[in-house]
């Protein structure tokens, strides 16, 4: 080591140093600030407040609450985003077949038997993420895209002809995608629903009783808490995001011959 | 009694944990081929996250006080640690091997090598 590497570590270690006791000692203003505002206090008494359950949202968890219940029609086009997109993926390369042998054998044994043993923690991880999200943090987002490595996971380890020949194909993603969809959808009318027929009022994606439409979801599942509508978004969208993403990957992984055809009917539209 | 001993051993796993940790980044500056780098990263792995994340399950096992949480937090560390010991050999084997069938990283130095002997798989 000369002299010139000696003085660029000494001086990096020393802007460390400084940076570090600049902003613990309040140099680049306040760390957090020390009193809270008056919507987020709103926000941590009226998240799970059993005593004044009009303003409630019976979820353990603020993030959940405010994402699914308190401002859930923002969250619905905020994830349609991601569904759109995904349609659009497979909009362009329309026209495409999955084939079977076109080789690959995957890595080794070594790195299949661990990725055996990882495959099936990977999916129970992802839906406790998913199921949990009213009560840690998580969410069905999370629980989702957790999920979607497998897919990733398995076409690299496996091959991506062990992941069709497994049944994993584009058409049965896409089902479950528009299952997950249809179970969110229905999700944040069913009150709606359910005030029609019983001549109440409700509004679309609520989640417990509010002033002037005493409707709510269930809320206990035996002895836990479900949050109402938030056990069934979180699931339901966990069921969506992993489909999509996953079938994103997949087409997006597609073999030049299996993509051929789309290739060529393109040429054709010019 | 028994907390001070599973503290003490948590601790030793963890400075064994340091120096493997240090060998590691050491040997990952200075040994002179791919597949020797590896070695260093994978001795970092398992000798310097492995080992001290079961010495951090032993700490937490024994600090009395924090409450039940306490066997949440070894349990979450010593799954982490199985995994770990699982995975990050699966994962240099993967990358080594790839190094080797494509050819791209030198081999040299090298005093012996037996997968040639058997036809290069």
């Amino acid at each position: 080591m000369n002299l010139r590497e000696a003085v660029i570590a000494v001086s990096i270690a020393l802007m460390i140093a400084l940076l570090a006791y600049t902003i613990g000692a309040g140099g680049l203003g306040p760390i957090a600030p020390s009193r809270l505002r008056d919507l987020a206090v709103s926000y941590l008494i009226n998240t799970y407040n059993p005593w004044n359950i009009t303003k409630s949202a019976l979820s353990l968890e603020a993030v959940t609450a405010i994402v699914w219940d308190y401002r859930g029609l923002d969250t619905f086009f905020e994830t349609s985003v991601l569904f759109v997109s995904i349609v659009g993926v497979a909009l362009v390369f329309r026209g495409y077949r999955e084939k079977l042998g076109l080789g690959g054998k995957g890595l080794s044994e070594i790195v299949k038997t661990s990725t055996k043993v990882l495959t099936p923690l990977i999916l129970i991880a992802g839906i406790s993420i998913a199921i949990h999200g009213h009560l840690t943090p998580g969410g069905g987002f999370q629980g989702g895209s957790f999920i979607a490595v497998l897919l990733v996971l398995m076409s690299v380890v496996f091959s991506l002809d062990f992941v069709i020949g497994s049944g994993l194909t584009s058409s049965k993603l896409l089902m479950l995608r528009s299952i997950g969809l249809v179970g969110v959808l229905s999700t944040s009318v069913a009150l709606v629903v359910l005030g029609i027929v019983l001549g109440t009022h409700a509004y679309i994606f609520q989640n417990i009783a509010r002033e002037g439409s005493p409707l709510s979801m269930p809320t206990w599942l035996l002895d836990r808490p479900t949050g109402g509508t938030l056990l069934f978004f979180n699931l339901f969208e966990a069921l969506a995001v992993a489909a999509g993403l996953s079938l994103a990957f997949l087409v997006l992984s597609l073999r030049e011959s299996e993509v051929e055809e789309a290739l060529g009917e393109s040429e054709w539209y010019e | 009694m028994i907390d001070l001993v599973l503290v003490v051993a948590g601790l030793v796993l963890i400075s064994i944990g340091v120096f493997y940790d240090f060998v590691g980044a050491i040997g990952l500056l200075r040994l002179p081929n791919f597949y020797t780098r590896l070695h260093a990263a994978t001795a970092g792995a398992i000798g310097g996250a492995v080992v001290p994340m079961i010495g951090t399950a032993l700490v937490a096992l024994g600090a009395d006080y924090l409450g039940p949480p306490r066997f949440f937090l070894a349990g979450a560390a010593f799954a982490s640690s199985i995994l770990l010991m699982v995975l990050a050999q699966a994962g240099s084997h993967a990358i080594a091997r790839a190094a080797y069938i494509s050819g791209e990283a030198p081999r040299e130095p090298i005093l012996h090598d037996a997968l040639k002997d058997r036809g290069g798989e």
